[in-house]
């Protein structure tokens, strides 16, 4: 088992969080973690960015737009009935 | 899915009117990834299912129904953001497409301890979520996003906002799954970094 740097282990956390990483760079990225206050802040701080991302606000549809998308599909409902 | 396309070949009104409420958030949100207004995210969404219906007999099955759809809308977005070039910036920043995502100077350059944290990251804890109901967060948040490659936007948005599958993602965005996180890991090293500085300045509020 070879030994992390810190440059290193912010760059393989994306891996680490998809379960991309092989069993003998897991193993290294872990006993890292272990020891390394700072690598896991950043770890909190991605796991925290993605649960902010989940929260961005939509957009709805107007009435109107989706009045007009559902008479399109009447309208090709027609067509494919004269066929 | 099928039960879906059935009832839409069948010419059910009720079960397509179901289908464009169930998709419409996702696919104003892809089309907001390309075109700047959301008056053009609507064209957009209109003009996509114009296309789902039109090439609906050449649904194969073989990625799911919305897939299929938002490819569609993908495309249709994508072209007209590149008729209107420069309708949403690019991203030119460092980091954006190759080199390290943490800039350098976090770290210990030379010596046994070599890579390791200079400057080691602060745990947040529950300040970013609190600023977030505050809404402070959200703006920096879409701002940030919007910065981003457009490959580095739709893949963080598919996986971290809408909370698809990374096969899913990949079936969109016809990537493989290396290129997919790649793309992702670009993404939201950007974005934290966005919402570090941001909390950097709330902590320490300009003298």
């Amino acid at each position: 088992m070879h030994e992390l740097t810190c440059a290193q282990m912010v760059e393989s956390i994306t891996d680490y969080l998809e379960g991309a990483l092989p069993p003998d760079e897991l193993e290294s990225f872990r006993a890292h973690l272990l020891s390394c206050d700072g690598c896991d802040a950043y770890l909190d701080q991605m796991r925290s960015t993605v649960r902010l991302l989940r929260a961005a606000p939509g957009h709805r549809l107007p009435v109107a737009v989706e009045s007009a998308i559902v008479r399109t599909f009447r309208e090709w409902n027609g067509t494919r009935a004269d066929q | 899915m099928t039960v879906d396309l059935a009832g839409l070949l069948a010419g059910d009104e009720d079960a397509f009117r179901d289908l464009v409420r169930a998709h419409q958030a996702t696919m104003m949100r892809l089309a907001l990834l390309h075109v700047r207004s959301v008056a053009d995210a609507e064209e957009v969404v209109q003009e996509t299912w114009l296309a789902v219906l039109q090439g609906i007999d050449g649904f194969e099955g073989r990625a799911s129904l919305r897939t299929w759809i938002c490819r569609i809308l993908l495309n249709i977005a994508r072209r007209r953001a590149g008729q209107e070039s420069r309708s949403v910036p690019m991203s030119g920043l460092p980091g954006a497409d190759g080199g390290p995502t943490v800039d350098p100077d976090r770290f210990i350059s030379a010596g046994p301890n070599a890579g390791h944290w200079s400057v080691p990251p602060r745990r947040w804890g529950r300040q970013p979520e609190d600023l977030l109901l505050a809404g402070e967060l959200r703006e920096l948040l879409g701002d940030a996003v919007r910065q981003l490659s457009p490959g580095q936007r739709e893949v963080i948005t598919m996986r971290d906002v809408e909370g698809w599958t990374s096969t899913e993602v990949c079936e969109l965005m016809e990537i493989s799954e290396g290129h997919q996180r790649v793309l992702l890991h670009r993404a939201r090293a950007r974005v934290r970094q966005t919402v570090e500085a941001y909390l950097e300045r709330q902590s320490s509020p300009a003298t």
